[in-house]
């Protein structure tokens, strides 16, 4: 007998007394399922291989490429179009555009990702509060949310840019809050959706406070449309970021941050393109991927949207 | 449909004063104040402690907000520490600038999109929806300031067809509202899709076809009607942000409109003209979204029907 045979037999024995054991089980294999689902997307995994080589080439550059290395003026090398020695080129300054790239790549992936953090524990916390209590809660909660939505997001970084002074946490400050409207909606709503479920049913019935049900058993219920909407947000943010710093509002020159360093190039459009060229390929890349593998994740993770 | 329209038009009222004061009061926490640049070495402080009566400065700030409400009211926001002029005005004259960009780039984007979202629609899972999937994909994920760059890369430095700013004939629009619209068809593309595709498989349209109702006109007719609300929002939501959102593309092609006035005002540390150029365009952009919700019910009676019973109820039942 072979032995798998065996398992199947000892496991039919069991019988239904394992269920409490195979939880465990079952609780991974819906994991499993959806990571199945995504593997065979080409467009997720597209992107997901991208956000992998950016945060390598991250890791890179935080542990080959100083301060020095970027901002370091070398007049002689001056507008040198991409070669062998520099794949992207020189600036106004001479200093290599590759290398620059590449260490810009933490500021916006730190953007994209902390803002959205950010965004996404600030709101969860209140929309898990708002859909879960109801009530009074509910509305001064959600008419918050109605004006901090009212407020166009780009202004609203061009204010607290223009208050707090430009630097890379007030970037982030600014785009983090223009994010947290989004998720307070997304999470009340996820949470109402699960709120009458059985299983809160049990959990008040074994004595459980309202609050610990709200954040231990209802939450996680609801969690997939928010990683979703976090991938969609990492992408939208990113291209915030880009956009601000464009117009002076983010990351102070000289640091090398993508939206900076276009505009930069923006001055000598005519005479050196590829100053321009090649970030914004960086900043498109970047958001392409996220919102690939956001559009996949939300084609595994809920198979019933998927049209 | 009244009792809807002055309904959300009343709902507009506190938000307004709370985006307003929001960021007046942001605003008036910036470093450095108007009388800053008025005080010279020979005035003493007395002088000092008169001009800041003048301006209000010891008094709350929620007192000089309610004074520049009502200022707002009457059209009087008062005027650039620079220039000398009315904010108001210079609101005014630089605001048709943006408008037309904004609305020609819609006008474009929807032109676009609204037949390729129906297109992959009709043809959804085969090649030609993928193709559009990454056609909107990358205009979504195109930074519309970079694709404006690339354009004067190629239209205006290269082959010298457009001029690179601003020079009031027809030619100048035609990249800045090219880089506008290319990123809005992305996502009003998207909405049209999926909202056919929602409807795509009703009784009403196989018996439409059934009857022999012509293709074109179950799309345009039954289709497309049933599937407007959501590709009007977005197309409306598409509006109010580009109208939000212009400082970046009126940088990049040195756009007279309100987004470069905001920018210039800014960095100028002209406070006064900032925080009147920010709070007009975050009432539009208010008005606007409100604007989409008004006409969501012309388009749809179920709307209207669920407001005239109530809005509590309605409310109820969507939750």
């Amino acid at each position: 007998m072979s032995r798998g045979q065996t398992e199947t037999i000892v496991s039919r024995k069991e019988g239904h007394s394992a269920t409490l054991a195979s939880r465990k089980y079952k609780k991974k294999s819906a994991f499993l399922e959806s990571w199945n689902r995504l593997r065979t997307n080409p467009g997720a995994m597209f992107g997901l291989i991208v956000i992998i080589l950016m945060v390598l080439l991250m890791v890179y550059s935080f542990m080959f490429i100083t301060e020095e290395d970027v901002m370091a003026i070398n007049s002689a090398n001056r507008f040198k179009p991409p070669s062998a020695a520099h794949p992207f080129g020189t600036d106004s300054m001479g200093r290599d555009l590759f290398m620059r790239t590449v260490y810009g790549t933490r500021y916006s992936l730190a953007v994209g990702f902390f803002s959205v953090a950010f965004g996404l524990v600030v709101g969860v916390f209140f929309g898990t509060l708002a859909g879960y209590f109801g009530g009074w809660v509910e509305e001064i909660i959600m008419r918050v949310s109605d004006v901090m939505a009212s407020i166009p997001g780009m202004l609203l970084g061009m204010v607290i840019v223009a208050v707090l002074g430009p630097s890379f946490l007030n970037l982030l400050i600014a785009i983090g809050v223009s994010n947290i409207s989004g998720f307070i909606r997304m999470s009340r709503a996820s949470i109402l959706s699960v709120k009458g479920s059985e299983f809160v049913e049990a959990a008040r019935a074994i004595g459980m406070s309202e609050f610990r049900i709200a954040f231990s058993q209802v939450l996680p219920n609801s969690v997939s449309p928010l990683i979703v909407t976090a991938t969609a947000r990492i992408a939208t943010s990113v291209l915030a970021a880009a956009g601000l710093s464009f117009i002076g509002f983010g990351v102070p020159v000289p640091l090398p941050e993508w939206g900076a360093l276009i505009s930069d190039g923006r001055n000598y459009l005519g005479r050196a393109p590829h100053l321009t060229l090649f970030p914004g390929i960086f900043i498109m890349l970047t958001t392409f991927a996220c919102s690939l593998l956001g559009d996949g994740l939300r084609d595994a993770l809920d198979p019933k949207l998927k049209q | 449909m009244l009792r809807y329209a002055v309904i959300r038009l009343l709902w507009l009222i506190p938000i307004l004063i709370c985006v307003s004061l929001i960021i007046f009061v942001l605003m008036d926490a910036a470093p450095g104040s108007i009388i800053d640049s008025m005080i010279n070495e020979e005035m003493t402080q007395e002088d000092i402690e008169e001009l800041k009566r003048e301006y209000d400065l010891d008094k709350s700030v929620f007192y000089r907000y309610g004074k520049y409400m009502l200022g707002l009211f009457r059209g009087n926001l008062g005027s650039s520490e620079i220039s000398g002029l009315s904010v108001f005005d210079m609101y005014k004259t630089r605001f048709p600038k943006t408008l037309e960009l904004s609305l020609l780039s819609l006008v474009l984007g929807t032109l676009i999109a609204i037949p390729m979202g129906i297109f992959a629609a009709k043809h959804a899972g085969t090649i030609w929806d993928n193709l559009t999937t990454a056609f909107t994909l990358i205009g979504l994920s195109m930074p519309s300031f970079w694709l404006g760059l690339l354009l004067l890369i190629w239209f205006s430095h290269s082959i010298k067809l457009f001029p690179a700013g601003y020079d009031g004939t027809w030619k100048c629009y035609v990249m800045p509202v090219i880089a506008g619209g290319f990123s809005m068809s992305a996502s009003i593309t998207r909405q049209t899709r999926s909202a056919i595709l929602d409807v795509v498989r009703q009784d009403y349209l196989r018996t439409a076809r059934a009857k022999g109702v012509p293709e074109w006109r179950v799309t345009v007719k039954h289709e497309l009607r049933n599937a407007w609300i959501p590709i009007v929002t977005q197309i409306g939501m598409m509006l109010a942000m580009t109208m939000a959102g212009s400082a970046v593309i009126e940088a990049v092609y040195s756009w007279p409109g309100v987004g470069r006035l905001m920018i210039e005002a800014i960095n100028q540390r002209d406070t006064t003209l900032a925080c009147g150029c920010v709070i007009l365009t975050a009432t539009l952009y208010v008005v606007l979204l409100l604007l989409v919700d008004i006409v969501y019910a012309f388009i749809d009676p179920r709307i209207r029907a669920q407001y005239s019973a109530g809005r509590r109820k309605k409310r109820r039942a969507e939750a």
